[in-house]
């Protein structure tokens, strides 16, 4: 059970990693493509089309470790009161009623659109534009199934996150 | 009552339970109207076929040219935050306007205002002044309504400040909502709004608010005096002795530079959003790097010599554009050699911040909070098929049109809906939730998407520092010790909800004081 959620962490972990590394590539691809075009006056139709590709990939590949880890927001006015327990079993409920279906549907309603954009192996609409944007709808549909999924593993899990004990303060 | 009525106020109830009890908000904004939906779909009110446009959706707006500035900015805050600069820019103006009455909650304002142009993260700045400011201002004896308040309100200056994320994330809203109204009433031909018209239209409004900040410590310390005495420099702590002028230049002048390039850049309609963003992490790069103490010199000359290049570039360029059409003439090589000049020394620069820094960990950071905002954005979006599918947009409109008094009360019913949603709600799920919504039939009647934009943004603001939900006074409270109580911090920021609420209503009658800048700018 821990060497499982070792690896899926890990997988996460590195998913997240290589958003932040899209991150910079986005920040110092941006910079060249402003100096080239304002004092060079060179532009590339595909210099923009490379930019919202690293930015979809850099705010896509995090999605399975938000959802891991627990980087939500949440209103705590009465949830920071509950037990332990009950916290766990009202994220559980969260979890299967509310994440797992309607991001499974996502995936459902994202599949069809994706298989038509790979069988045109769909490049950019910007003229001259990058190819591979069937990968991109691709990277969409598995992170919304991918939010599918680790919903339902942390459903099945002991407990869905860690939940600090109160400190004896508190108590 | 219809049937889809009676699903759209299950709806709205089960969606502000949920919130309520304490799920992630995103979860709840997903989760309650797909249910919602798919009970509609079993009693045959409501078509599931509706749902399919969710993915196109999403994908139109990850692949929108506007919202790529987000991380960028996000990037560029946190690579600034992450440093010292915050803190040092908190010492030196205390310093620097510590000696004269009231000095400290000016440098408090100032510090906030820089903050807000080039971080923008209001936790962390009210963090840095409650742990540096506070502590100064309450052993130089200064009255704590004074204090707590002076730095919850400038905190939360970020807001409303550009280059701010609720100003973007705003931007494509109200557009959208702009052209769908505009399309109700017969325009056709309505023009997009931009990033850059809402940060010049909320220049104005900003600045306005830092003038009244100061103006209301100057009366403070014309009337009650002794509640905001000058301090010494040797009651901030972390500081030296004496102010060098070296200091001066390095915590305040610097980043003073690096907002001018951005925001000028902005402004001055030189770069996109995005463009200026990214010369803002270059420049905060640059800048984190020769505050870094210990740096070999080599490594520091690197680094002066990438500012050096970029200066002469753009110097370059102000004397005509360079081309690489047409003959090979001097200013072109020029040109090569220090683009080349640059790229090797922003490489090392990036090297440098992995190695040394904490490039990656910031930009991993980074790419985790854009995705979290982006699952609120993906939540919203399935309330609003859901809500739309149900008809609830029109109900909306016909609430909206059949108000007494028109247009005007329209207007100030949003705000009061706004202005509460924002006590448990953050921006970001406000304003994708209540724009598409209301917004529409607003701009069908001929609101200006600017002014509504900025009414909203100053309005949420408010909303940050109002008790008892205000999330900068929560800021505080965390950081501040236990002899400031609760209901100083509380009573300290009411005559700051005024200012705000006065500013509220100064750009409410005279819509002119946001939409004049972006008219100058961008027409």
């Amino acid at each position: 059970m821990t060497e499982q959620k070792n690896l899926l962490n890990r997988i996460c972990h590195g998913l997240a990693l290589a958003a932040g590394t899209a991150v910079i590539l986005l920040g110092v691809a941006q910079i060249i493509v402003v100096i080239l075009r304002y004092i060079f006056s060179f532009g590339m139709p595909w210099g923009l089309d490379l930019l919202v590709y690293l930015f979809l990939i850099a705010s896509v590949l995090p999605l399975p470790l938000i959802i891991l880890e627990n980087h939500n927001v949440r209103v705590d006015i009465f949830y920071q009161g509950y037990h332990n327990s009950k916290k766990a079993l009202w994220d559980r409920f969260g979890l299967l009623f509310f994440l797992c279906p309607s991001y499974g549907f996502a995936a459902y309603v994202s599949w069809k659109p994706m298989l038509n954009s790979w069988r045109l192996l769909e490049s950019s609409p910007t003229m001259d534009g990058l190819p591979g944007y069937f990968l991109l709808k691709t990277l969409l549909f598995l992170g919304f199934a991918s939010l599918s999924f680790i919903s339902l593993v942390l459903v099945i899990k002991k407990w869905p996150w860690d939940y600090p004990e109160p400190s004896e303060e508190e108590v | 009552m219809t049937a889809h009525e009676i699903m759209l106020i299950i709806l709205v109830v089960s969606l502000l339970s949920g919130i309520l009890s304490g799920l992630p908000v995103s979860f709840v904004l997903m989760g309650v109207p797909f249910l919602v939906a798919v009970t509609g779909a079993v009693f045959d009110l409501f078509d599931i076929s509706f749902l399919a446009a969710f993915p196109s959706r999403v994908f139109g707006i990850l692949t929108n040219p506007m919202i790529i500035s987000v991380p960028l900015f996000v990037l560029m805050g946190g690579i600034l935050e992450k440093s010292d600069i915050a803190k040092k820019m908190m010492l030196t103006a205390g310093a620097l306007f510590g000696k004269r009455r009231g000095g400290m909650a000016y440098a408090v304002i100032i510090v906030g205002a820089l903050l807000a142009a080039s971080t923008g993260v209001i936790a962390a700045t009210v963090f840095m002044m409650g742990l540096i400011a506070l502590p100064a201002m309450m052993k130089g004896r200064y009255s704590n309504q004074v204090s707590a308040g002076v730095i919850c309100a400038s905190g939360s200056l970020g807001q409303i400040i550009p280059p701010s994320i609720l100003l973007i994330l705003l931007t494509d809203q109200v557009s959208t909502a702009y052209q769908s109204g505009r399309r109700a009433a017969g325009d056709w031909a309505a023009d997009p709004v931009s990033v850059g018209d809402l940060f010049a239209g909320a220049m104005i409004p900003g600045l306005m608010l830092v003038g009244l900040y100061l103006l209301y410590i100057f009366i403070i310390s014309f009337f009650r005096p002794e509640a905001c005495p000058p301090i010494k420099i040797s009651q901030i702590e972390g500081i030296g002795e004496r102010l060098t002028l070296s200091d001066i230049v390095k915590a305040l002048v610097a980043p003073l530079l690096l907002i001018v390039l951005v925001l000028g850049s902005i402004l001055g309609g030189v770069a996109t959003p995005t463009e200026s963003a990214s010369l803002g992490v270059g420049g905060a790069l640059l800048l984190v790097g020769l505050n870094r103490e210990n740096q070999p010199k080599k490594i520091r000359y690197t680094y002066i010599s990438v500012g050096i290049a970029s200066g002469a570039l753009l110097l370059l360029r102000l004397t005509g554009a360079v081309s690489f059409i047409g003959t090979v003439d001097l200013k072109l090589i020029l040109a090569c050699i220090l683009f080349l000049v640059f790229v090797i020394g922003f490489s090392v620069v990036v090297y440098q911040e992995l190695r040394y820094g904490q490039l990656m960990l910031m930009a991993k950071t980074t790419a985790v909070m854009v995705t979290s905002i982006l699952m609120i954005v993906l939540g919203s979006f399935m309330l609003s098929l859901v809500f739309r599918g149900l008809g609830g947009d029109e109900i909306v409109a016909d609430i909206l049109n059949s108000l007494p008094g028109g247009v005007p009360t329209a207007m100030i019913a949003v705000m009061v809906v706004i202005f509460l949603l924002g006590f448990i709600l953050e921006y970001i799920e406000i304003i994708f939730i209540v724009v598409p919504i209301a917004g529409p039939p607003l701009m069908a009647a001929g609101i200006d998407p600017v002014w509504f934009a900025i009414l909203i943004s100053l309005n949420l603001q408010m909303s940050f520092m109002t008790p008892p939900f205000g999330y900068a006074l929560f800021y505080l409270r965390s950081v501040a010790p236990p002899v400031l109580t609760t209901l100083d911090i509380y009573k300290s920021i009411i005559p700051f909800v005024i200012i705000q609420l006065f500013t509220l209503g100064m750009v409410a009658l005279f819509p002119a004081i946001a939409t004049w800048l972006p008219g100058v700018i961008y027409k």
